[in-house]
């Protein structure tokens, strides 16, 4: 006999698994019950039966915490991947729902841990994998000199003589550029500013493939007799000039030296790991005795 | 799994009662065979949370049978023991054994 669409509601309360099972029972002893019994009687003997499973139930689940049972053999051999997958998923979402504590903590410790690895996969991606913002980055070396009786394994610079030499008569190399960080005072427009910079030779930017906006040093810049130079970077000429279009052939103070402003270097092409960075690009020059002895400015 | 833990005795009782139905012991003739053959008219709630009980505890092992028209197109869930159950319930029986052991005339 079937059971009252009420009932049958009710024991939807039951576990999953056992749900089916128990509202079939009820249903054949209902049906035994009710020929016997009259329907009033078997109707509130049925609720009421139903109600104290029900209960029964809630209350082993508070009190025990209830456990799923082991799934039976023959189920077990019809279900699917995808079965096991998602019963899996709703049981731990289940969980996950029944314990709000040990919730946020998961939530929190999956959080740090993808943030921490995003942070260092992108640190990863920007300073190993990704080739640099040049054309042909393969093919680029940095030389470095070495005093055999210090250090056999310690590189340092190079000296000037020695770059002269060798970008007047190396063969391997299609160019050779020198180049010296420092850090220079940019004033006389605004508030003095202390930048990072770069001095080097000309040839740089042809070396590495770029293409400034305006023009590259001259070689005949190398002159220390001809006026300073400089070019900006893109970032600094957006921060510190506000991407003013008319800023090559503009003098700056660096360091109290007037420098003339011959370019403006394409955005992502070098000084961009800092935003307020600025590359300066004096020439090299040989000093007024004309001998071996240059030096960077 | 778990190590064996003693049963109650209810348990035992149940675990005995599906022994003696064999391939036939879901929860109303489980229940039905208590009450012939003990007397005791034990609620549903009870066969079933200890049903329920002893399969979590690796007891018991359950399948589905057939849905039939009588329970409203719904099928039988049969027990029936496992390795362990059996071993529990010899190893209960040889502790009550021992217990009774030179007290039968006493007691009856």
């Amino acid at each position: 006999m079937a059971l009252p669409a009420g009932v049958i509601a009710l024991l939807n309360a039951l576990p999953r698994d056992l749900r089916d099972s128990v509202a079939g029972d009820l249903a054949e002893e209902y049906g035994a019950f009710a020929p016997r019994a009259g329907r009033l009687r078997a109707s509130v003997w049925i609720w009421w039966t139903a109600l104290r499973l029900v209960c029964l139930f809630q209350r082993e689940r508070l009190t025990r915490g209830r456990r799923l049972p082991p799934v039976p053999e023959e189920i077990r051999g019809r279900m699917s991947i995808w079965d096991s997958v998602r019963q899996d998923v709703v049981f731990g979402a289940r969980m996950l729902r029944r314990q709000p504590g040990f919730t946020f903590v998961a939530v929190i410790t999956l959080a740090i841990g993808i943030g921490a690895n995003t942070a260092i996969f992108s640190i990863v991606d920007r300073v190993l994998w990704r080739p640099l913002p040049f054309q042909d980055p393969g093919s680029l070396v940095v030389i470095a000199g070495q005093r055999p009786r210090e250090s056999a394994t310690l590189a340092g610079p190079v000296s000037p003589g020695d770059f002269l030499d060798w970008r007047d008569m190396s063969r391997t190399f299609t160019a050779i550029a020198a180049t010296s960080s420092s850090a220079l005072n940019l004033s006389g427009d605004g508030e003095p500013q202390r930048v990072r910079a770069l001095s080097v030779s000309p040839g740089f930017l042809e070396a590495l493939g770029v293409a400034p906006a305006g023009r590259t040093f001259r070689r005949e810049e190398e002159d220390p007799d001809r006026a300073r130079v400089a070019i900006l970077s893109d970032a600094l000429w957006r921060v510190r000039f506000g991407a003013d279009p008319k800023i090559i052939g503009r003098t700056i103070l660096l360091n109290a030296r007037p420098h003339e402003v011959v370019g403006v270097l394409p955005r992502g092409s070098g000084g961009r790991r800092i935003r307020k960075c600025s590359c300066r690009w004096p020439s090299i020059r040989r000093n007024a005795s004309g001998g071996p002895f240059t030096r960077f400015r | 799994m778990s190590a064996l833990q003693p049963l109650g005795e209810f348990e035992h009782v149940v675990l005995l009662a599906i022994l003696r139905l064999g391939d036939a012991a879901y929860a109303v003739a489980i229940r039905g065979e208590i009450l012939a053959r003990t007397g005791r008219r034990v609620s549903r709630g009870s066969i079933y949370i200890t049903l329920d009980r002893l399969e979590t505890k690796g007891y018991l092992k359950s399948w589905l049978g057939d849905p039939t028209p009588e329970r409203g197109g719904r099928a039988k869930r049969y027990y029936a023991l496992r390795p362990r159950a059996v071993e529990a319930l010899k190893e209960s029986r040889r502790a009550l054994v021992s217990l009774w052991r030179g007290h039968e005339g006493t007691l009856t």
